[in-house]
C-alpha cells in the first residue's frame, strides 16, 4: 500500500497536470479547432495515467487510458471536438480528481463515463477507442514476431532515483515468458574508471510479438527524453534476436566523455529548472528571516550607540543583506493568482449550465501575485462570492432584455496591486443590491437598530453580518460552502478587509483588499505616553503637529478641521488608556482606512521600522484592534494596530451611536 | 466525585510546581511547565480584560502574560525581588498556547499525597466554578491546583471577547 507520504509526492505531481488539463478542456470549450489544445489534453491524460500507474492507482490508469483514447481519435482526425465532448470530459475529470483524492466514486461511473465518451467520439470507426491499434499499425508491415528493443539509460540515472531493474521486470511482465534480457557492456568503463553510481550498462530486450508497442514504449514514458531507445518490429525474414547488436539507429561507438558533454549541452535549451519545496519549510525559512531582521534591528540600534564606524559599515552592510534576504524570501512565497482562476472557469461553466444564465466570465490581473497562504484561503470566500454574482446577481435573459440590458451578462474576476494591498474584485452587471431592503432586513433580524443612520457602505457591509441572508431560498447552488459572513471573517483572518459597491439595476462588486505579505510589514512605530505602537506604514497618508485646540480637550475621538476638511481624531492617550508624560509636540497621524481618512493623536513619532509581525495568541487574537505585535530593537514588544478594526470598532462606531441616540 | 478527580490528577500530584498568589500556594503540574523567568519588559495591551498583564518577548517568541489575582479576587502587590513568571505551555481546544503566569513567588517542585487532596467546597470559598481541581496539603499549608487551562479557555479568552464586545 501507498503511505502517506508517497502520496503525498503523488498529489503534488498530479495537482499541476489537472489544473493545465482543466483549463485545456475548457479552453477547448471556447476554440475547439486548436490542435495544440488537443495535443496537451492528450499529453496531460497521458502523464497522468503513467504517474498514476506508477504510484498502484490501477483503477486511475485503466480510466485514463479509455480517456485518452477519445482524444487520441481526435488527434487522429477521427473525431472533432464537440461541447458535448467537453461536458463529458469534464465529468470524466472530476472522476479522475475523486479518484486522485483517494475517494471511491461508485464503479458504475467509470463505465458510464467510458460509454459517453466512445459515444460522443462516434462516427468513425470503432478500432479508433483502441489507442494502440493505429499505433502499431503504422509501424509494422509483415508478418511480425516479436519486438527487438535497445535501449540504454543515461548515466546519472540511478543517481536521480531511477531503478532499471524495476524497468527490466515490467518488460519481462508485458512480453512474458518469451521475453530475452541481455545485458550490453560495450560501454562500460575500464574497472579503475569505473563509477558505481553511474549507468554504463545497456539493454537489448527481446518481447514476443503478442507485447504491445505502446505498452513497451510506457514503461519509458519519464526518461524518453535522456536516454536512447529503439523498438523495432523483428519480421518474419529476420533472425529472432539472441545475437548481440551494440550499435542502435542514433548512437554509434561514441565515448561516455562525449555523450556526457552533449547532455551538458542540451541543458540550456531545457526549460527553467523549477523546485518543489513544502510549504512548510518556507514558513520556517521565513521565520527565520524574520528573526534575523529583528536581530539585525537591534544590532544597528547597539551600533548607531557606539558611533564607531568601521562597526557601522559592517552593520549597514549586513542591514542589506538582511533585507535582501527578505525580498526573496517573500517573493518565493509569492504565487499568481492564475494557480487558482482554473477552478474557477470551471465553476463559471457549472454555474452556467446549472443556472441557465448565459454570462461572460472574464478574469483580468492573472499575474497578480500574493503570498501562498492568502491565496490558497481565498479560493472558498472567492467560490461564494462568484456563486452568489450568479445566482443572486445575474438576471435570466428575459429580464435583462427587458431592462434594456444586453442578452449575455457578464462576471468579472480581476485582481489588482493597491499600495501594499492586492484588490481582488468580482463584479458582475446584474441587478444590484437595493440598499432600502437589505436595511429592512437588517432592522427585521435585529442586527440594527430601527433609527440607525448608516452610509452606503456601511449598510452592504450588513450582507456580511453572520444572521443575515437576503436568499429567500437557499438554492442547490449557494446552500451550499460557507456564508457570506464567513466570507467575511476569512478575509479579515488574513488581515484583509470585503468592501461592497452596488447601483440598483447595474450590478454589484465585492472586494477584497488584502495586504501582500502577512510576514512583514514596513511599520511606523509611534510613542502614545510611555508605550510604543506600530502601524503600516502603507496606511499612513501624512503627519502634522497636533494643532493647539485639538491639545485642550481629553474625548476619546473629536472632530476637527484640518486644510479645510473636517477630520475624526482619535486620541490614543485616552482610547488606550496610557499613561505617562505628554510630548511638548505632539502629532497627528492620517491613516487611510477604506474610503475613510481618521487622524491618530500621538505623541511622538519614533520612525519607520522593518516590523516582523508575530501573531497575537489565541488569548488575545479575539482583540481585533491589534493585528499582531512586534519585537523592537531594544527587545521589548510592541503592539500592531489594526487600523480598519481600531476606526471600527473606536471612534466612527462611536460617533454613530452618538447620532443614532 | 472525589474518587474521579483524585484519580484523573493522581499522576499529576507526583511533580507539581507550587508559587504564590495573593498569599495562597497555588499548583500547576510540572508537565506544563516551560521554565521560570524573573519578569522581563512586559509590554501592556490596550482594552485587553484584567487577566491579561501584557505580552513579553521570551527569545523572540511574543508570549503573552496573564495576571490571575484579578480573577481570585486577590489583593495586586507590585513586583518585587521574589516575583516570577511561570512559562506554562497549555492545551488548549484550539492548539497549544504558551502563556505567561505571574507569580509573586515560585517554591519547589514537590509531590502531594493524593489522600489529602480533596474537592474544592462548593460553599464558602473565593474560587470561581471550576478553575480548582481540587486542594491538597504541602508542608502543612493548603495548596490549591489550579485547571489552567479551563481558566485560560473559559475566563481569560472570554473577558477579551466580552470587552471587544463593549
Amino acid at each position: 500500500m501507498i503511505d502517506a507520504e508517497t502520496q503525498e509526492i503523488f498529489r503534488q505531481e498530479t495537482e499541476a497536470l489537472i489544473e493545465s488539463l482543466q483549463d485545456a478542456l475548457l479552453e477547448l470549450n471556447k476554440t475547439p479547432d486548436d490542435a495544440e489544445l488537443v495535443t496537451q489534453v492528450f499529453r496531460d491524460l497521458h502523464t497522468l495515467k503513467g504517474t498514476g500507474a506508477m504510484f498502484g492507482y490501477a483503477r486511475l490508469a485503466e480510466f485514463i487510458h479509455d480517456f485518452e483514447a477519445a482524444f487520441e481519435a481526435v488527434r487522429s482526425g477521427n473525431a472533432t471536438v464537440t461541447p458535448e465532448l467537453v461536458e463529458v470530459s469534464l465529468k470524466a475529470y472530476d472522476l479522475i480528481v475523486a479518484l486522485l483524492d483517494g475517494e471511491d466514486p461508485p464503479a458504475d461511473r467509470d463505465a458510464e463515463l467510458k460509454a459517453a465518451l466512445t459515444a460522443v467520439t462516434k462516427g468513425e470507426a470503432a478500432a479508433v477507442t483502441q489507442s494502440d491499434a493505429p499505433a502499431e499499425a503504422a509501424h509494422v508491415e509483415g508478418e511480425v514476431e516479436g519486438w527487438k528493443l535497445i535501449f540504454k539509460l543515461p548515466p546519472d540515472f540511478m543517481e536521480i532515483g531511477g531503478n532499471p531493474i524495476a524497468m527490466l521486470d515490467e518488460l519481462i511482465e508485458i512480453g512474458g515468458e518469451g521475453t530475452v534480457v541481455e545485458a550490453l557492456t560495450d560501454k562500460l568503463p575500464a574497472l579503475a574508471d569505473l563509477k558505481p553510481s553511474e549507468m554504463h550498462t545497456g539493454w537489448q530486450v527481446t518481447l514476443p510479438a503478442e507485447a504491445s508497442e505502446s505498452d513497451i514504449r510506457d514503461v519509458f514514458m519519464f526518461h524518453e527524453d535522456q536516454m536512447e531507445l529503439s523498438l523495432e518490429p523483428i519480421l518474419a525474414d529476420q533472425p529472432a534476436g539472441g545475437e548481440i547488436t551494440p550499435a542502435t539507429p542514433t548512437e554509434t561507438k561514441t565515448s561516455t566523455d562525449q555523450q556526457q558533454a552533449s547532455q551538458a549541452a542540451k541543458k540550456p535549451g531545457t526549460a527553467k529548472v523549477q523546485m518543489r519545496v513544502s510549504a512548510e519549510r518556507l514558513d520556517d525559512i521565513m521565520d527565520r528571516v524574520g528573526e534575523l531582521v529583528i536581530a539585525e534591528a537591534r544590532l544597528s540600534d547597539l551600533a548607531a550607540k557606539l558611533e564607531n564606524p568601521d562597526l557601522m559599515e559592517v552593520v549597514e552592510n549586513i542591514q542589506r543583506l538582511a533585507l535582501g534576504l527578505r525580498d526573496t524570501t517573500m517573493a518565493i512565497r509569492l504565487t499568481p493568482m492564475s494557480s487558482i482562476t482554473g477552478r474557477f472557469q470551471r465553476l463559471a461553466h457549472d454555474l452556467a449550465g446549472k443556472t441557465g444564465k448565459d454570462f461572460d466570465f472574464v478574469i483580468e490581473g492573472e499575474t497578480t501575485e500574493l503570498d501562498k497562504t492568502v491565496i490558497e484561503k481565498l479560493s472558498d470566500p472567492l467560490v461564494h462570492i462568484l456563486r452568489n454574482a450568479v445566482d443572486h446577481g445575474l438576471e435570466n435573459s428575459e429580464t435583462r432584455i427587458a431592462a434594456g440590458k444586453a442578452e449575455r451578462g457578464t462576471v468579472t474576476l480581476s485582481a489588482r496591486y493597491s499600495g501594499a494591498d492586492v484588490l481582488i474584485s468580482v463584479k458582475d452587471d446584474g441587478k444590484g443590491l437595493d440598499p432600502d431592503f437589505i436595511r429592512q432586513r437588517a432592522v427585521e433580524r435585529g442586527l440594527i437598530a430601527e433609527n440607525t443612520i448608516l452610509t452606503r457602505s456601511e449598510t452592504f457591509a450588513l450582507l456580511m453580518e453572520p444572521g443575515f441572508s437576503t436568499a429567500e431560498q437557499i438554492t442547490d447552488l449557494s446552500g451550499r460552502g460557507v456564508g457570506t459572513d464567513v466570507v467575511k471573517s476569512t478575509v479579515e483572518a488574513l488581515r484583509g478587509s470585503v468592501e461592497i459597491e452596488s447601483e440598483l439595476g447595474a450590478g454589484s462588486t465585492f472586494t477584497l483588499r488584502l495586504p501582500l505579505t502577512l510576514a512583514i510589514i514596513e511599520g511606523l512605530l509611534m510613542q502614545v505616553g510611555d508605550e510604543r505602537f506600530t502601524i503600516p506604514l502603507a496606511a499612513v497618508g501624512g503627519i502634522l503637529e497636533q494643532p493647539d485646540d485639538l491639545r485642550k480637550g481629553s474625548e476619546p475621538t473629536t472632530v476637527i478641521e484640518l486644510r479645510e476638511k473636517l477630520v475624526s481624531i482619535m486620541r490614543l492617550r485616552e482610547v488606550f488608556g496610557c499613561s505617562g508624560p505628554v510630548n511638548e509636540h505632539p502629532k497627528v497621524v492620517l491613516v487611510e482606512t477604506g474610503d475613510t481618512q481618521v487622524g491618530l493623536a500621538v505623541d511622538r513619532i519614533i520612525g519607520s521600522y522593518q516590523t516582523v509581525i508575530k501573531q497575537l495568541s489565541p488569548i488575545h487574537s479575539r482583540l481585533n484592534v491589534f493585528s499582531g505585535a512586534t519585537i523592537l530593537g531594544d527587545g521589548d514588544v510592541a503592539l500592531i494596530i489594526d487600523v480598519a478594526q481600531l476606526v471600527r470598532s473606536q471612534g466612527l462606531g462611536n460617533l454613530d451611536k452618538e447620532q443614532a441616540a | 466525585m472525589s474518587l474521579s478527580l483524585v484519580s484523573a490528577t493522581e499522576d499529576e500530584l507526583k511533580d507539581l510546581v507550587a508559587f504564590e498568589m495573593g498569599g495562597e500556594l497555588m499548583a500547576v503540574p510540572t508537565r506544563i511547565l516551560r521554565e521560570v523567568l524573573e519578569p522581563p519588559r512586559i509590554t501592556r495591551v490596550p482594552l485587553a480584560g484584567v487577566y491579561s498583564a501584557g505580552l513579553m518577548n521570551v527569545r523572540g517568541v511574543v508570549v503573552p502574560v496573564t495576571d490571575l489575582r484579578p480573577l481570585f479576587d486577590m489583593q495586586d502587590k507590585p513586583f518585587d525581588i521574589d516575583t516570577r513568571i511561570v512559562v506554562l505551555e497549555l492545551a488548549l481546544a484550539s492548539g497549544p498556547v504558551t502563556i505567561g503566569l505571574i507569580a509573586e513567588k515560585v517554591h519547589a517542585v514537590m509531590s502531594m499525597d493524593p489522600a489529602t487532596v480533596q474537592p474544592v467546597p462548593s460553599v464558602g470559598t473565593r474560587w470561581p466554578a471550576q478553575t480548582i481541581k481540587g486542594i491538597g496539603r504541602w508542608q502543612d499549608r493548603f495548596v490549591n491546583l489550579i485547571d489552567l487551562e479551563r481558566v485560560a479557555q473559559e475566563y481569560i479568552g472570554a473577558a477579551h471577547a466580552d470587552d471587544a464586545a463593549a
